[in-house]
């Protein structure tokens, strides 16, 4: 699976592998919505992701504005790759959707 | 997901299209050859490479992708004159054109492509256009030619000055669906010079409320390039009808106004909104309903088909079991008939009548559909007979005629192979050497001529070439030694050029990469004979060579007449029927007890049906003669009664009856029986032949042994 969803005790945490995509995308949406509604801050590991496009970017951003609506956070757990970051940058994104930054 | 699904329709789309895109190419290649200054071909060309490229970095396939953009990037300075079209680039183009052929096969899991032969292509390319690497070289350069440059602003700057541009770009809600990703245009804009990108995510509502399949993103660019209008609205090509793109030089003080550089042929697709002052981001309502309609698969502009823009693809299987249902309700239709023959009920007799008018509309229909002009078969053999021209170093040039010749879909499949075995045969054997043409007191540029045309229920293809002819004896002599024909035999000359077709049949001394080797011909006879054709060859020593398939129009459908004798039924192409004329025992005496009847003052030779299949009932006082048209003259073919028309759904009779020349396949009638489907060509060929010795000119001969000729 490319995406899993670990509910830690505190943490929940989203990890994305391989191309995230238009393919994965309504997966991603049920996910982030249901680490959403646990309530607890939320983690996105990346690290083993390869790319992300328009869906994923989207929703990350839209998740992310949710969480901070709500007064929770979601940060990235670990580095990102390379290209990945590049993508983002590509895409326009001044900063990556989530993440500490734009706190 | 479903998605995954949608995606592989789409990829399937592309690679489609992107085959036809690249007969596309190879023609404009191939005329560019002849006409290397025509602007109209060099875009053209220009077009199709960005098209395969575009497309195929969209849905993933890279490596075509940029393979296809170093091409591209030659005929963008081909375009702009800063490269000649040079027979070595054409070929080096054409090779390219191969090896995308053999990626988008690899793509589709046939076959592998050997990148090694990419990286050799391009390698020479690059000696060509004399840069390191066309692509990234352009890129490179272009920032540094600093965008604050004073050439920048200028309007009347010449192509090669940078300047800045304002691109705005909302996708459609739909555009993720059609496979299209967005971020590879951006990326794309990003190889044409330096892009600050700004996206705004204003149009994003909450996650909950989120439909994961749309894009809600809009970008805000600015790209310092020196690269056209045209080219940056280029890129969006293929989503030019499903977004919101405006395109706007920025302009700084004191420049001239910007609509007066608008490129003559600006898109109409880009809506040049007046210079805006404020820079603000699109409006964040959902504005994003561009385009009512929904883009093709994969967008391509409508006005780049004009005339296609209303056709949609089906596949041909659909099609066929579209062609094979009407074929079954033409059969249950003629049962109709004749249930409502019997019972004499006027009501039934009418709605039947009707009915019976109503499917030979949708028969008519349903043919037409699969009726395919045989332009595309025969374009695709310039690009043979240039590649062939140059290694057997020939001159050759390719004429064609009736290529707008309407052929089903099925028959046309099916013409490639022997066509092209034709042509290379033409090409290896027939066509001399240009020194030998000229010391014949021929042009040293040899022809071969293409055509097709109709000629009743069936369509005549012909590949003539202008060369040195079939050296008859030299067949004669080779059919003899390979105990084909006796060494005393009388052979006409039809006969002998009949031997060529022979499996394994070669006069060839040498055997050349081309052929040689006795296989072409056959395959040709096989192919030809599969779709219940013929094959003619005359040949003229020193003056060339003209072979003519005879092939039919379609193989699902004909109209044809019912006719009876004794028990048995039977159906004769109506195409190539005349006229149907009574015969009296009185005629028949009248003839001295030969085959022939009196038309007119005409005598047409028959043959008795009758006689011909054995059929042991009793002889009608009257009978009727079908007079039919063949190649060979007009034959009259004598049956009992004739019955009428009769719409025919061709059945294939199996694999035991295949070598039954004479019948092209049996019909169901409406009572459920059998009846066969008789070739009057091949009826009367047969008879010919089986008039022993018969020396040429059959007609003639035939007449006097018309007796003999119907057994």
């Amino acid at each position: 699976m490319p995406l899993t969803l670990d509910q830690g005790e505190a943490v929940c945490l989203i990890r994305l592998k391989g191309e995230i995509d238009i393919t994965t995308a309504a997966d991603l949406k049920n996910l982030l919505l249901r680490a959403l509604a646990s309530g607890k801050d939320m983690c996105v590991d990346l690290e083993r992701a390869t790319e992300l496009d328009v869906t994923a970017l989207q929703l990350l951003w839209a998740a992310d504005r949710e969480a901070r609506g709500s007064g929770r956070s979601l940060k990235l757990a670990g580095p990102v790759p390379a290209e990945l970051l590049a993508a983002v940058n590509n895409a326009g994104f001044e900063s990556f959707p989530i993440g500490s930054a734009r706190e | 997901m479903a998605n995954e699904q949608t995606i592989d329709k789409f990829k399937q789309a592309f690679l489609e299209e992107a085959r036809e895109i690249l007969v596309e190419l190879e023609s404009a290649l191939l005329a560019l050859n002849e006409n290397p200054n025509d602007t109209e071909l060099m875009g053209r060309a220009f077009r199709a490479l960005h098209t395969i490229k575009g497309s195929g970095a969209m849905f993933g396939f890279d490596e075509l992708a940029r393979f296809s953009h170093n091409l591209e990037n030659a005929f963008d300075e081909v375009r702009n004159g800063r490269l000649k079209v040079t027979a070595e680039l054409i070929n080096l183009s054409l090779a390219a054109l191969d090896q995308i052929k053999a990626m988008l096969e690899e793509a589709s899991g046939r076959g592998t492509a050997d990148s090694g032969v990419s990286a050799e292509i391009l390698a020479k390319l690059r000696r060509l256009t004399g840069k390191s690497d066309t692509h990234h070289a352009a890129t490179e350069a272009a920032p540094s030619s600093s965008p604050s440059s004073p050439l920048a602003a200028s309007p009347a700057a010449a192509v090669g000055a940078a300047r800045d541009w304002q691109i705005r770009f909302s996708p459609g809600s739909d555009l993720l669906r059609t496979g299209t990703n967005p971020l590879l245009l951006l990326r794309e804009l990003k190889q044409m010079g330096s892009l600050r990108t700004k996206a705004s995510m204003a149009a994003i509502p909450p996650i909950g409320e989120l439909d994961p399949e749309r894009c809600y993103l809009r970008w805000e660019m600015v790209l310092t390039t020196s690269s056209s209008r045209e080219a940056i609205s280029d890129v969006f090509i293929f989503v030019a009808d499903s977004c919101e793109l405006t395109i706007e030089p920025v302009i700084e003080p004191g420049a001239a106004e910007p609509a007066l550089e608008m490129p003559a042929g600006a898109k109409p697709e880009i809506t040049v909104a007046p210079a805006a002052a404020d820079q603000a981001l699109i409006p964040d309502a959902v504005a994003a309903k561009p385009a009512e309609k929904k883009p093709p698969p994969w967008g391509r502009r409508a006005s780049d088909t004009p005339d296609n823009a209303s056709s949609i693809r089906v596949p041909a299987a659909k099609l066929d079991q579209f062609v094979d249902l009407v074929g079954e309700l033409v059969t249950m239709q003629a049962r109709l008939g004749e249930i409502a023959a019997r019972h004499e009920d006027a009501e039934v007799a009418t709605v039947s009548e009707e009915i019976e008018r109503l499917t030979t509309a949708l028969r008519e229909s349903s043919i037409s559909i699969r009726m395919l002009p045989i332009r595309a078969t025969f374009e695709r053999f310039r690009r043979l007979v240039h590649d062939l021209a140059r290694d057997l170093h020939k001159e050759v040039e390719l004429t064609m005629e009736g290529a707008d010749t309407e052929l089903d879909k099925s028959v046309i499949d099916e013409l490639n192979d022997p066509l092209m075995h034709l042509i290379r045969n033409s090409m290896d054997h027939g066509i001399e050497p240009a020194d030998r043409r000229l010391a014949d007191g021929k042009r040293p540029s040899a022809t071969i001529h293409l055509s097709a045309q109709h000629s009743g229920a069936s369509v005549l293809i012909r590949v003539a070439d202008d060369g040195g002819g079939i050296n008859a004896e030299a067949v004669r002599a080779r059919a003899i030694e390979k105990g084909l024909a006796a060494a005393d035999a009388q052979l006409s000359e039809n006969e002998i050029f009949n031997f060529i077709l022979a499996p394994g049949f070669s006069t060839a001394k040498q055997i050349t990469d081309v052929s040689g080797r006795g296989v072409g011909m056959d395959v040709v006879r096989r192919k030809v004979e599969a779709l219940r054709g013929t094959i003619d060859i005359t040949s003229k020593a020193g003056s060339g060579t003209t072979v003519t398939l005879r092939l039919p129009l379609t193989l699902a459908i004909i109209d044809g007449l019912l006719v009876r004798v004794g028990e048995a039924h039977f159906v004769l192409p109506l195409a190539t029927t005349l006229e149907c004329i009574e015969l009296t025992r009185q005629d028949i005496e009248k003839a001295n007890g030969k085959h022939v009847a009196y038309v007119r003052g005409e005598i047409i030779p028959y043959i008795r049906l009758r006689e011909y299949f054995n059929i042991k009932t009793a002889q009608p006082e009257r009978e009727q003669i079908l007079v039919a048209e063949t190649e060979d003259g007009h034959y009259g073919f004598v049956v009992d009664q004739v019955l009428g028309d009769h719409q025919t759904v061709i059945k294939n009779l199996g694999r035991f009856y295949r070598h039954v020349e004479l019948i092209s396949g049996a019909t169901i009638l409406g009572n459920g029986s059998v009846a066969l489907i008789l070739d009057p060509h091949r009826l009367v060929r047969e008879a010919l032949r089986s008039t022993a010795g018969s020396r040429s000119d059959g007609r003639t001969a035939a007449r006097s042994r018309a007796k003999g000729a119907a057994v």
